[in-house]
């Protein structure tokens, strides 16, 4: 177990450095370069100023070397400063971060709070009507695209019934906690529509296979409660592979959280990440790219560990 | 193809899915949908040449003109045919979702062949990079993928200027990161099949590697990587909307039903519907390849009742 923990972490700090080279390199061939920003920013910038500036600002230097040395001073804690916010990048990515984990662990809990229950209900009454509709909402969960919903949401709540906020984090001017809570609805509510679908269907088909297991018979033939067979014996098996996916899913629900976060301009990591990229912000973008990455890596870790802990069969 | 000698009873393996297939009323149901709306959508212009109208032409006059005899779900804020430029989205979008599946299916299958049959070193590194890309956050790394200059990449001038670029680029960069299911799927079943005897005997009479890969083992993936295709097909057109509509994707002038809604979302206090009609396209191709999947899923499942 130790060393299998050893070997996994070790393969994600290289998955880890290689993105970050690979993410360096990308962003060195986004269009537009600090100096052409500043060039189109001030024409009297002549190109020997130009190149005396790249000079000065070290993007004359062969790239392995400009990664290298990035690589060193971000280790030392020197992140560098974003262009957008004008603020040091580490400023402007804490607030950023807790926003969207504030929507990402409301909408996590509440789908998870619905899609388990709503799942054992279905397996347990497989193709009777119940199970259908919970199905069918299942796969139209799955195919909606993100943004469209949020727009459809914004349409009935905001526009036609004026109940929530179409946007934002705060009313200026209001600083309570239930003003706040309203803006955050419909972003949750969003998101948790997103995630049901792909928890749903795995919870109702895992407990759909357990129920046809061999155990579930004896437990049967012994006399066990209906309730009890369900709850005691099927549950607890079928939660092993729903616990992985349901991390593992925690970095999809990031991927889910951008759109969303963009259509509700709700200031988030995502929006964060986009306006970033679309605004030439290399030093955030940087940094959050790969804390991105390091928050998906850290899920796909901690769903392989739960499926090692909660099942007592597989051992590393 | 080997012929069945006695046809009174046993039936080939595709016969017997055909007809589970046709018992999962869903997937006949999606099989009718999508033959429809591709039919309608690759007739689109001439639909519009037979009515006589261009989709492309505005015309401020009619802007956000209510459904009508003429345009039967209204018009856009430029005046143009609503129905008309979602059929024409919907080719894109349809193209691109199937073009990019097969492509990421390709890119899986030689990923998978090649990690399973070889094993070793071979299959470690290639496994550890499937399960890297699959643990990278997706559409973060899109929206960079999708943003890089061209220019910067040195590819010729003529291809960057061309109309039609955003369409490669998008299905370039999409199947990039989505052969991971397909690599996994065929990974697992190529370490099965490759110990049978048949491949035994191939390998007995001197057949190379590349032969056994193309004809002993590949034939018998075709099931799983047709499933995982048509799976990922609903997938990769929900991705596609999603970077079109953030200006990332498909670019106008080529419609598609991602950038379709780009426009929407800022009309939304003035003309709500035009943002339901693409949506509602997206969401019912996408339960329709789903849907699809899980039926041939069942048909194709040798373990499934017949």
């Amino acid at each position: 177990m130790t060393q299998y923990l050893v070997d996994r972490i070790f393969q994600s700090v290289v998955v880890l450095a290689i993105m970050s080279f690979v993410i360096y390199w990308l962003m060195g061939l986004m269009p537009g370069d600090p100096i052409d920003l500043m060039i189109s920013a001030d024409p009297k910038l002549t190109p020997a100023d130009a190149a005396r500036l790249r000079k000065l600002f070290g993007l004359d230097i062969p790239l392995l070397e400009r990664y290298w040395n990035w690589l060193i001073s971000a280790i030392s804690g020197n992140f560098g400063f974003s262009r957008l916010h004008a603020k040091p990048v580490l400023n402007v990515i804490w607030p950023a971060l807790w926003n969207t984990t504030l929507i990402l662990g409301l909408s996590f809990s509440f789908s998870i709070l619905i899609s388990i229950p709503a799942g054992i209900i279905a397996a347990i009454r497989q193709y009777s009507r119940t199970d259908y509709i919970i199905n069918i909402t299942a796969f139209i969960a799955i195919s909606i695209p993100s943004f469209w919903l949020s727009i459809i949401l914004i349409t009935i709540f905001s526009v036609v019934l004026g109940i929530f906020p179409a946007g934002g984090m705060e009313t200026i001017g209001i600083d309570t906690t239930w003003d706040k809570s309203k803006y955050l609805v419909l972003p949750v509510a969003t998101l948790t529509l997103l995630s049901l679908g792909t928890q749903l269907r795995f919870t109702r088909s895992e407990m759909i296979q357990t129920l046809r297991q061999d155990f579930i018979l004896t437990a049967r033939a012994k006399g066990a409660s209906e309730f009890r067979v369900v709850f005691k014996h099927a549950l607890r098996n079928a939660m092993i592979p729903v616990t992985t996916i349901i991390a593992l899913e925690f970095g999809y629900l990031f991927s889910g959280a951008l759109t969303i976060e963009i259509v509700f301009a709700y200031p988030g990591m995502g929006k964060l990440i986009f306006d970033a990229i679309i605004g030439n912000d290399f030093n955030l973008a940087m940094i959050a790219l790969l804390l991105a990455t390091c928050m998906t890596l850290t899920g796909n870790f901690l769903a392989d560990l739960a499926y090692a802990w909660l099942d007592p069969r597989i051992s590393y | 193809m080997i012929k069945s000698q006695s046809p009174d009873r046993s039936l080939s393996t595709w016969t017997l899915a055909y007809r589970k297939f046709f018992r999962h009323k869903l997937a006949v149901c999606s099989v009718i949908f999508i033959f429809v709306l591709a039919v309608v959508t690759v007739c689109a212009p001439l639909i519009e040449f037979a009515l006589g109208v261009d989709s492309r032409e505005v015309n401020l006059l009619t802007r956000f003109a209510k459904p009508s005899g003429d345009a039967w779900l209204g018009r856009d804020e430029l005046g143009r045919d609503v129905l008309l430029r979602l059929l024409f989205g919907g080719q894109v979008s349809i193209l691109v979702g199937f073009v990019t599946a097969i492509c990421a299916a390709i890119i899986g299958t030689i990923i998978g062949l090649i990690a399973g049959y070889y094993g070793g070193w071979i299959d470690a590194f290639l496994m550890r990079s499937t399960d890297s890309v699959i643990a990278l956050p997706l559409l973060p790394l899109l929206i960079v993928l999708a943003g890089l200059d061209l220019n910067k990449l040195g590819l010729p001038t003529t291809l960057i200027e061309s109309d039609t670029i955003s369409l490669y680029r998008i299905i370039f960069i999409v199947s990039l990161v989505s052969w991971t299911t397909v690599a996994r799927l065929v990974r697992g079943a190529t370490l099965t099949i490759k110990e049978r005897d048949f491949v035994l005997a191939a390998l007995s009479q001197g057949a190379s590697s590349t032969r056994i890969m193309r004809v002993h083992i590949l034939p018998n993936l075709a099931s799983p990587i047709i499933v995982a295709t048509t799976l990922s097909v609903g997938n990769i057109i929900l991705v596609e909307s999603i970077l079109s509509f953030l200006g990332l994707g498909v670019q106008p002038p080529i419609p598609s039903w991602g950038n379709l809604l780009t426009n929407a979302h800022e009309l939304i206090y003035t003309a709500q519907w035009l943002a339901f009609y693409p949506g509602l396209a997206i969401i019912l191709t996408v339960v329709a390849f789903n849907f699809l999947g899980d039926g041939l899923q069942e048909a194709l499942d040798p373990k499934g009742e017949i």
